[in-house]
């Protein structure tokens, strides 16, 4: 099922990705999962893309640890981390080989296709078991 | 010891936060925690038995790289963590879309001559009656019908390529028959886009082939390459390769690139998708002179078949987006050792014309005479001869000192007599071998490196004078054989 993104998510995604290009972006999206499923994300966490360097334009990796810091906190507002986002710099928004072997079944995946000119494309994958 | 499962996760543990595992090593806690939870043996897991690449398995915060310590005991107040790996990458080989819109597809049709003719290509899965439809709709640009050119516009032709436009100033020379077999003997003097569309004609008359007799420049290129779906590189200079990879990238239109040089040769897919450019990975051409051209290099007869059967074959394979492509990849050939690499050429942020902050947004901008060295620069003006000059000058026999600066495999086809023979690479080396009092003379195959055998010693602090042959061996030949009692 397609996410919804508020407004003031959509345009922080977009503008992470704006500031990050040529480099890849990533991120955490927080929201509400309801029970028949349906996904809402009402806000995004920026990380620090752990690659750096030549890799960085097409490569991007989380530390687990910053998932987790926002995992405990979360708990209290009953709020969950319903996905994750990335930018794809100078290509599609379709999944590379690379992010359906990280792809965690039930959580989605969002991706941006970023351009000098802006942002292109976004679009929202999920993968079952 | 206790279990952290992340958020992200426990929709398969029972949706609990933390599992409380009465074992002491991190193999018997995944072992206890999948007892509990059988259907999480599926995200922990993949069909070998090996964690997923998604899982990672932190002990008190440290992540647990290595296998081995899954079986050491661990003291009862340990927390392991059970956190979803977060990484991905743009693709690198995404697949490709074919350059034909299912639109321009689903126009075309076959009539029963055309089944039997492609008949090889439909009973390929990946090519079938839809991909032949795309290859007869698709409108291809080649420039250049020479060595490369030769292949590649006879399997386009083949293959069905429906429109075909070949860009060619040239007329066929002798000399061209050893490597370029689009042409013939009848051919001479004649032009080469000429003979190209015989050629083209009698393999299938119903192709639309459009023969452009002329040089391309910074004013018409655009002109000839709008509205076609590609465009395939067979030049054999500098030039006119930086002129067309510009205004290929300016326009978005791809552009699948071949070079030949001896028993070498590299093919690439530029501008595709936002990919890399040819000035990504060549940011500027390398000094007039220094690396030969294939006229001047020569290369090996079956060489140009081989780069340019790979160059059709690319192009195909982006008409009918089917395949592995060298898009943002060079493939490099040594024939003479039979091996072969693929070079990663990676999108340059700063390059002038695709990059981040592009300087060039029109090629009427460049002078690309001047770009390639090609123009005698004001500064340093390399004083030269005529070869009806050197000749006259050779009868007089006015003292010079001639320095022939060509390999000595090239010396073996045509001598020049009374020359030193000194390779331009040696030739800073060996300045002591040259009278700055006495008019030296440097002679090349076509006067471009004897040019920068003259500023290299320039550079080098050479006084003495020093001329260059106009137009090298090649423009002297002629001269002197007609010349009676002549040297050569």
């Amino acid at each position: 099922m397609e996410p919804k993104f508020s407004k003031i998510v959509s345009s922080q995604m977009e503008s992470a990705a704006k500031k990050a290009y040529p480099c890849e972006c990533c991120g955490i999206l927080v929201g509400k999962k309801s029970k028949r499923g349906e996904i809402e994300v009402t806000e995004i966490r920026e990380a620090s893309n752990k690659i750096q360097g030549e890799q960085e334009t097409a490569h991007f990796s989380i530390d687990p640890l910053f998932l987790y810091n926002i995992e405990r906190e979360l708990e209290s507002r009953s709020l969950e981390i319903v996905g994750f986002y990335h930018s794809h710099p100078d290509c599609k928004a379709i999944l590379s080989d690379e992010d359906i072997k990280y792809m965690v079944p039930g959580l989605v995946y969002t991706i941006l296709s970023v351009t000098a000119q802006g942002v292109m494309d976004v679009k929202s994958y999920t993968r079952d078991l | 010891m206790k279990v952290y499962i992340s958020a992200t996760l426990r929709n398969f543990f029972g949706k609990n936060s933390q599992v409380e595992a009465p074992v002491d090593t991190v193999r018997k806690a995944l072992a206890y925690l999948i007892s509990t939870y059988p259907e999480g043996e599926k995200v922990l897991y993949d069909e070998n038995k090996k964690v997923r690449d998604f899982i990672q398995i932190y002990v008190n915060n440290k992540k647990l790289t290595v296998e081995t310590i899954w079986d050491a005991t661990l003291p009862e107040e340990t927390e392991i963590l059970l956190l979803p790996a977060i990484a991905g990458g743009a693709p690198t080989d995404a697949p490709v879309e074919s350059l034909i819109s299912d639109e321009r597809r689903k126009a075309v049709s076959f009539d029963d001559s055309e089944i039997e003719r492609f008949g090889k290509h439909l009973m390929l899965r990946d090519i079938g009656v839809k991909g032949q439809k795309r290859i007869k709709a698709a409108k291809v640009v080649v420039v250049g019908a020479g060595a490369l050119g030769s292949p590649v516009i006879q399997y386009l032709a083949a293959a069905g390529v429906g429109t075909i436009k070949v860009i060619d100033f040239d007329e066929v020379s002798l000399e061209n028959l050893q490597s370029q077999v689009i042409h013939g003997t009848r051919d001479l003097k004649r032009p080469k886009v000429a003979s190209a569309k015989d050629k083209v004609k009698n393999i299938n008359r119903n192709i639309d082939f459009i023969a452009e007799k002329e040089e391309l420049k910074a004013s018409n290129i655009w002109e000839e390459i709008e509205g076609y779906d590609l465009v395939v590189d067979c030049t054999d200079n500098y030039k006119a390769r930086y002129l067309i990879n510009d205004a290929c990238a300016l326009h978005g239109v791809p552009v699948v690139f071949g070079a030949i040089y001896q028993f070498e040769g590299q093919v690439g897919v530029f501008n595709l998708d936002g990919g890399p450019c040819y000035r990504c990975q060549y940011p500027s051409p390398p000094p007039s002179g220094l690396i030969p051209s294939c006229a001047e290099g020569g290369a090996i007869s079956p060489l140009p078949g081989i780069v340019g059967s790979i160059q059709a074959n690319e192009a195909l394979k982006l008409i009918l987006g089917i395949g592995e492509h060298l898009n943002g990849k060079l493939l490099h050939i040594d024939s003479l050792n039979l091996t072969s690499r693929i070079l990663k050429v990676e999108r340059n942020c700063n390059c002038p014309i695709c990059g981040n902050n592009p300087t060039i947004t029109d090629v009427e901008e460049i002078d690309y005479e001047d770009l390639c060295g090609l123009k005698a620069k004001d500064e340093v003006p390399v004083e030269g001869f005529s070869p009806e000059e050197l000749a006259k000058k050779i009868d007089n026999g006015d003292p010079m000192t001639i320095i022939d600066v060509r390999e000595p495999h090239e010396r073996a086809i045509l001598r020049f007599p009374n020359a030193i023979v000194i390779p331009i690479g040696q030739l800073v080396r060996r300045i002591k071998e040259l009278d700055p009092n006495k008019d030296t003379v440097f002679v090349c195959k076509q006067g471009k490196r004897s040019e920068l055998a003259i500023n290299t010693l320039r550079e080098a602090g050479y006084t003495g004078p020093l001329y260059n042959l106009k137009g090298g061996i090649d423009a002297m030949k002629d001269i002197m054989f007609t010349h009676e009692g002549a040297w050569l």
